[in-house]
């Protein structure tokens, strides 16, 4: 608790507010959300080590059990950056002129890692990505620069 | 686990759907989950990979289809599962702060609802005030005529002919389906359709006679329907309410509704709201049962809207549909209890409510519920006028207790306990509310006892909320219906646009507001900023906005948007006030009402402070009297005048010179003083304007990049209404 700073306890409040209730705080299946609107960026894996459940009303957080959580996901160091992820992608780029074919990138997302669903892929691509072509291309790098883009929510 | 195509895949519950809160609905509604589906990862994760492939077969047939490069090596697979999990990680924060600026709109817009209630019910707490301290003013208070009230619904006086287009539409009594249909088809199209002002007196004359005759406490019963539906808040949706009407058919013997009030202001069309409802209610007697809100009243409507949308609608007639209106406002009944078992009130419940109490009570008293009541000589029952008072204003609260509302400034907060031991005591088994917006419509509290139903969608903004209905079976079991209309509108956008349109209307209505404080803003600014350089830290910045605006918000988030364009160390503040004064913003400050433009509209409430100053019913006030009322005009009048400038302001309104203010003199002074206001206001902009451009940059690219956005996205095209265009979804009965 000593180690976050007083204006970042500020917005913590804020979001407990928010999110939660007076007095038992929030639901412990909100903690991942908790924790990104504060400018962090956990792992499904993170947020289920730090004690986030996967239904409703199974456990409540209250501010001071969360504080801990909030600095500790703060000094996890983020795993790979802007760089290595482009050249990931590259690995999908035939043609080496900076586009992929849009469906390897929704297989991606639906079927490796921490999938996401079909809404969520196309709530993504609806705000991020640009159409794809006739080929079903799309450019990779502009549509990750617009990922990473969103204004912070708090500074 | 490895799968048949080559790719890992991680086990277990990775790729459950997410709880709703992350997706659309801004869920602060705790028990419905609309959304909780886990299909098992494998089935799901094979399905819709096939899906998405069949897709992309089906969209670009045969020759178009390239088979899909997949990575070869194991390190290769590992680099490609780390690429997924950035990716996807951050599209969780993407939405996580989607739904955290959702949340922040939400917050601005509830806390300016509840800021300007609390103006309003400043008006009831100075009345209760003056009575407290003027006993001999509570007998006599109120010098409204009750004669001329019953006279009002028979007079045949000639209306005045409107300006423009009237339609040809005619209505009479007895109201049949047929009338409703045509004043559906009249009020469904955006040119403002108008019936002849002649149809609308009668529709109010008839469902004020009508009315007149229910009971305080409407008795609904499901025994021939065996069910019965109930709709919250409507404030002048009449989408919404046709929306409601297309679904759920027009009332009938088999069908009834219950409305549980605030029909008007706000939204556009609350007089044609409120007439179709009335006309229902004469059309079909037994199966509309129409319930009284706190915005059924004229103090309400001259601040928010309403009252100015009949004067725009009906320029020449408005005063006396206007008084029509205030007629049948005081014949609504005050709630209804259906089959004995669920009450169904506007607002809530005290610790002292007594529905026994409000059985008997004279509701006609109270024209207005902001102001004292009627009282015909008779000694005014400030307990009585407190239990109205609860039952349209009060908010349900988590935590236990009955505490006074602070926040709307009026009624309680009332806690679970407040809720069991009232239930018990009157022998019901849950109520049913309005009075807040939910983001879902609907809300259930205090362990499912306490049910919110909200029927306005898109109340704050396109997009800011959906609206829902009630149907009850004969065991009363509850199913909601949650719709929002003007769909189309919606669905062009994405969600991140949507969440951009909510966004910049709550920042318009939040800079209008603060446009109040303009001048005091500036002041405090530079107070922490001695070397007039336009820079301060943002914990100055914060903190001056709280104080001055006095709404607790998050204004740290809001920084940015609030002063656009400047870094996170510091704030250029100018920006801030420059906002303010942008077209945008001026256009809508022009457009609304403030609380003196409300207060002087309310020419009523004028007469009532001057009848209760005078003390000694002369018909004048002296100096002596108003002395004695300054101490507490001044604890209650927004704006802070000094007791020596208000005693000025007296002798001010002492035309004549005689000595003595009468009533006429009165009113006039708080016209010349609202013109000088408002010439004050427009000095003040033309002033700022000059040395602003002489001595500081114009407006900076950035704020007027800022204004131009919330330009576009507050534009508001109006179209002809389409029930049929909503989206709408059941959610089955969770208990």
């Amino acid at each position: 608790m000593a180690d976050v700073p007083k204006r970042e306890v500020e917005n913590v409040e804020f979001v407990f507010e928010v999110m939660g209730s007076p007095g038992e705080g929030i639901d412990a299946v909100d903690l991942g959300d908790a924790l990104r609107a504060l400018n962090l960026n956990p792992t499904l894996a993170l947020i289920e080590k730090m004690g986030g459940t996967k239904k409703r009303n199974e456990k409540k957080i209250k501010l001071d059990e969360f504080l801990p959580i909030y600095s500790q996901v703060k000094k996890e160091k983020e795993q790979g950056c802007y760089e290595d992820f482009i050249e990931c992608l590259k690995l999908y780029d035939k043609e080496e002129n900076g586009t992929m074919l849009l469906a390897e990138l929704q297989h991606a997302l639906l079927a490796l890692g921490e999938n996401l669903d079909d809404e969520q892929v196309e709530t993504l691509f609806a705000d991020c990505m640009d159409p794809e072509d006739d080929e079903g291309m799309i450019p990779y790098s502009q549509f990750i620069q617009r990922l990473m883009s969103d204004p912070v929510v708090f500074d | 686990m490895l799968c048949s195509c080559g790719c890992l895949q991680k086990a277990g519950g990775g790729g459950k759907r997410r709880s709703s809160s992350s997706v659309e609905d801004a869920s602060s509604s705790r028990m419905s989950e609309l959304e909780s589906n886990s299909r098992p990862q494998t089935t799901e994760a094979a399905s819709t990979r096939t899906s998405s492939l069949l897709q992309l077969f089906h969209r670009k047939g045969p020759k178009c289809f390239r088979k899909p490069q997949r990575p070869k090596s194991p390190m290769q697979a590992e680099k490609t599962i780390r690429a997924a999990i950035f990716i996807q990680k951050w599209y969780r924060q993407h939405q996580a702060r989607q739904e955290m600026r959702k949340r922040c709109n939400w917050q601005i817009f509830q806390n300016l609802e509840y800021a300007s209630e609390q103006d309003q019910a400043e008006l009831y707490k100075f009345f209760h005030e003056l009575i407290k301290h003027m006993p001999q003013a509570a007998g006599t208070g109120n010098k409204s005529p009750t004669s001329t009230c019953t006279a009002l619904l028979e007079e045949s006086e000639a209306l005045m002919e409107e300006v423009g287009d009237i339609v040809s539409t005619k209505v009479e009594i007895p109201i049949m389906k047929s009338h409703i249909d045509l004043l559906i088809d009249v009020f469904r199209k955006k040119r403002s359709n108008r019936l002849h002002p002649k149809y609308v007196v009668l529709i109010l004359r008839e469902a004020a006679k009508s009315l007149k005759e229910m009971p305080n406490l409407s008795m609904v019963s499901t025994a021939v329907s065996q069910q019965v539906t109930v709709c919250g808040d409507l404030h002048g949706k009449l989408d919404d309410l046709l929306v409601v009407l297309c679904k759920n058919g027009l009332p009938s013997t088999s069908n009834p509704y219950v409305f549980n009030g605030d029909f008007v202001d706000r939204g556009k069309k609350g007089l044609e709201v409120l007439l179709l409802l009335l006309s229902l209610y004469l059309a079909f007697p037994n199966a509309v049962f129409l319930n009284r809100g706190n915005h059924e009243d004229s103090v309400m409507n001259a601040r928010y809207g309403f009252s100015r949308e009949v004067e725009r609608k009906y320029p020449r007639n408005y005063k006396r549909l206007l008084r029509l209106i205030d007629e049948v406002y005081r014949w609504l009944p005050l709630g209804s209890i259906i089959n004995n078992r669920v009450l169904i009130v506007h607002g809530g419940f005290s610790d002292n409510t007594d529905l026994d109490l409000i059985k008997s009570i004279d509701r006609s008293k109270y024209v207005s519920i902001l102001r004292p009541p009627l009282t015909e000589g008779q000694p005014l029952d400030k307990a009585e006028w407190q239990q109205i008072f609860d039952i349209m204003w009060s908010d349900p609260q988590s935590v236990p207790g009955c505490i006074p509302n602070t926040l709307r400034g009026a009624g309680v907060w009332f806690g679970p306990d407040t809720t069991e031991k009232f239930l018990e005591r009157h022998r019901l088994s849950y109520m049913i509310r309005s009075h807040e917006c939910k983001p879902n419509g609907h809300e259930f509290t205090h362990d499912n006892k306490v049910i919110t139903i909200f029927s306005a969608s898109n109340y704050y903004a396109l997009g800011s909320n959906k609206g829902a209905y009630i149907r009850l079976n004969n065991q009363l079991v509850p199913r909601f219906v949650q719709y929002i209309s003007a769909a189309s509108q919606a669905k062009k956008l994405t969600f991140k646009q949507r969440v951009g349109i909510v966004e910049s209307a709550a920042l318009k209505e939040l800079a209008v507001k603060m446009r109040e404080y303009r001048d005091e803003l500036e002041t405090e600014f530079k107070k922490y900023d001695p070397d007039d350089k336009g820079y301060i830290t943002i914990s100055k910045w914060c903190y001056v906005m709280e104080k001055v605006t006095k709404l607790g918000l998050p204004w740290r988030l809001l920084r940015e948007k609030l002063a656009p364009g400047t870094d996170s160390k510091s704030v250029n503040y100018f920006r801030t006030l420059d906002l303010l004064d942008t077209d945008v913003i001026l256009e809508a400050e022009a457009d609304g009402t403030s609380v003196m433009d409300a207060l002087y509209a309310n020419k009523t409430s004028l007469e009532t402070i001057f009848n209760i100053i005078d003390a000694d019913k002369s018909g004048e006030i002296t100096l002596d009297e108003f002395e004695k009322a300054i101490d507490l005009l001044d604890a209650h009048m927004p704006g802070d005048t000094s007791k020596s400038e208000m005693l000025e302001k007296c002798r001010m309104m002492d035309l004549n010179g005689d000595g003595k203010v009468d009533l006429n003199e009165f009113l006039e002074a708080f016209r010349l003083s609202d013109i000088h206001r408002k010439q004050q206001q427009e000095a003040d902009i033309r002033k700022r304007s000059t040395t602003r451009s002489s001595i500081n940059q114009p407006p900076s690219d950035s704020v007027t990049k800022l204004a131009n956005i919330i330009s576009k996205n507050t534009l508001i095209i109006e179209q002809d209404i389409d029930p049929m265009d909503c989206e709408s979804k059941i959610i089955e009965p969770t208990k």
